[in-house]
């Protein structure tokens, strides 16, 4: 018995276990060992041939999961690596989901863009109060500023629509319209896949480890002469210009943008992904979106599979798996579903001798 | 003058109630040092509570009967969901009570159904008429609880045995601890005491206006009075909670016709002001944590 295992054991760490990086340019790498880079390639392909596999509608869902894994990379890029806390996500994917909604056809790609941006700006001034206070005051002054906001999205009616919102014209590339999901996928990945490589390099590299710095101990962080300032609004900036970005593409998608998008409950739910994914980890933001996004689509199908008797009570059945899906992960499992898939991995490297 | 008068009296019967939430809050914030997102929810579990008691008690007994079981429900809560987070990052806190608030959410709309319900009872009459202006029984009620009630748990804290104990812990556990205070026990009672609290807010409310999923929207009140009062500061909750009524009431007044729909922002407007001015509120102690 122990032979075979140790043969298996050996055969798997060469295959999965990462080697040991000895260089910084090592440690930055998307991918460090050569069936890393393999999987990389092919999960990259298997991306772009998305729309040839898929029907609409999960093609749809897979849409919605991909923009709800951009901004929710830009939330762990703040509370899981700078440990600032937002619980006004929602209302920077309002900013930028507005912005877009004035660019659309073909101006889409620079509203797009442009909402980013100005959502960056908006992230900019709300860092500012987390330069003097932390922790609980600062989650309540960004429930403050989500509810301005709303405000302002619901009675802006100039610039917003109002109540109503805003219906738009599908983007358009040299003319071609980008009216369906298999189409705008194209688009949603323009945008998605180099802000996920940013991020991904970034978490690695020096303003990253600042971030995680400010986030572990911000005092010590400050003696090691990490800049403060620079690092929260920068973290500030870079979480909106994420969220911006996503609303902008969210915008597409719906072809319309009306103030009911972007509710508290929607920053909440963005803050559930960080914490069912694994706080502060690029793989994390994908996994927490995919389980937090699938939820309500799981039920629903549930719901079409045991009559329509029960679709009254739905919503609510949502509520509780979402309340107790975040408590289960905080209270089990702190490290989310990638603290568990590194757990499993762990568990199989050494089995059946876990010591 | 005469026709804000009313304004001004329907802003201190809201501010009151805020005030009584609030109180609960602040008191576990003060103990724990937790943010209790969920504390909306406290209060539609007690409003419900309240309603069901109702179908078969006159109000003021369902009222009463509630209670233990509210401060009984605010016991399960710390046992279950905060105290295994305890010395847990502020985030994770957070996150577990907004979880809390989002499961209770559902489980009560399981219970109770999504539609809005009125009680069978109502409570005793007390509205008068004093010089041309009528004062709702309503109002009488609330302020009648929510006054003594704060102004008691005030005295509490400062005198009493358990109040001395509370300020104990929340001044350093680890030292009520090694001084024998029995802390997790009396951190159980002050969850219970908030959740108590909220119930009373809600059955209140209910009485007035019917109960229904909405009524958790008063929870997030909370934040602009326990921030307007001071995080830490009890008086300061009942206190803050008066004048975002009155603040709330002249704003419908006088605002409403110029800036339509801003009643509903103007608390959070207030907590950016006060976070930006005066971070620590009006009462609350000084020493806020800097960045």
């Amino acid at each position: 018995m122990y032979p075979l295992s140790k043969q298996l054991t050996d055969a798997f760490s060469r295959r999965f276990a990462r080697a040991v990086r000895e260089t910084y340019r090592e440690d930055e790498a998307y991918a460090s060992t050569p069936l890393g880079r393999l999987a990389l390639g092919v999960f990259l392909l298997f991306l772009v041939l998305l729309p040839f596999l898929l029907s609409p509608y999960p093609m749809y869902v897979a849409t919605l999961v991909a923009i709800g894994a951009l901004s929710a990379l830009g939330l762990h890029l703040l509370v899981g690596g700078a440990g600032q806390i937002s619980l006004g996500h929602a209302a920077f994917m309002g900013v930028g989901a507005y912005t877009a909604s004035h660019l659309y056809g073909p101006l889409a790609f620079l509203g797009i863009l442009l909402g980013g941006g100005i959502a960056a700006l908006l992230g900019l001034v709300l860092g500012l109060p987390s330069l003097r206070i932390k922790g609980v005051y600062l989650a309540i002054a960004t429930l403050a500023f989500q509810f301005l906001a709303d405000y302002v999205f619901k009675n802006w009616e100039g610039v917003t629509g109002g109540i109503r919102g805003r219906t738009l014209p599908p983007a358009e590339l040299f003319g071609l319209a980008l009216d369906t999901p298999e189409k705008l996928w194209y688009l949603v990945l323009f945008f998605t896949l180099p802000l996920f490589f940013y991020g991904k390099r970034l978490l690695m590299t020096r303003a990253g480890r600042a971030f995680m710095a400010v986030r572990d101990n911000d005092l010590s962080a400050r003696v090691a002469g990490v800049d403060l300032v620079r690092v929260k609004l920068m973290a500030f900036a870079l979480s909106a210009f994420y969220a911006g970005v996503a609303g902008g593409l969210l915008t597409q998608l719906y072809k319309a943008v009306t103030p009911e998008y972007f509710p508290l409950t929607v920053s909440i739910q963005y803050l559930a992904m960080v914490i069912v994914g694994g706080a502060g980890t690029v793989l994390g933001a994908v996994l927490g979106a995919f389980f937090v996004l699938l939820i309500p689509e799981v039920l629903n199908s549930l719901v079409g599979a045991l009559g329509p008797q029960y679709a009254a009570t739905l919503a609510a059945w949502r509520n509780v798996a979402f309340g107790l899906l975040i408590l289960a992960f905080l209270i089990l499992e702190p490290l989310g579903l990638v603290g568990l898939w590194g757990r499993m991995r762990n568990y199989f490297r050494t089995w059946p001798l876990p010591y | 003058m005469p026709d804000l008068l009313p304004y001004l009296i329907g802003g201190l019967a809201n501010g009151a109630l805020y005030g009584l939430l609030a109180l609960g809050f602040v008191l576990v914030y003060r103990a724990t040092s937790v943010v209790n997102f969920a504390i909306g929810e406290f209060l539609l579990v007690g409003a419900y509570l309240t309603y069901t008691f109702a179908l078969f008690l006159p109000l003021p007994l369902a009222i009463l009967a509630a209670l233990p079981l509210a401060f009984l429900f605010g016991l399960l809560v710390e046992r279950g969901f905060v105290r295994p987070l305890l010395g847990r990052s502020v985030v994770a806190v957070i996150m577990a009570t907004i979880g809390l608030a989002a499961a209770l959410d559902g489980v009560v709309q399981l219970l109770w159904g999504p539609d809005l319900k009125y009680l069978s009872g109502s409570l005793p009459n007390l509205g008068f008429q004093a010089g041309g202006i009528f004062v709702s029984s309503r109002a009488v009620w609330n302020l009648l609880l929510a006054l003594p009630l704060g102004l008691g748990l005030l005295f509490a804290l400062r005198r009493s045995r358990y109040g001395i104990l509370v300020r104990a812990i929340s001044e350093r556990e680890v030292a009520a601890l090694a001084l024998g205070i029995p802390t997790a026990r009396i951190l159980a009672g002050v969850w219970g005491i908030s959740a108590l609290l909220a119930t009373l807010a809600g059955a209140l409310l209910a009485a007035a206006s019917g109960v229904g999923p909405n009524l958790v929207f008063l929870g997030l009140k909370v934040f602009p009075v326990a921030i307007l009062g001071g995080l830490d500061s009890v008086g300061g909750a009942l206190l803050a909670g008066l004048i975002l009524g009155v603040l709330e009431a002249l704003s419908q007044r006088y605002l409403e016709p110029l800036l339509p729909g801003f009643t509903e922002a103007l608390p959070f407007v207030v907590v950016l002001l006060v976070l930006l001015v005066r971070p620590y509120g009006l009462l609350g102690e000084r020493q806020i944590e800097r960045a």
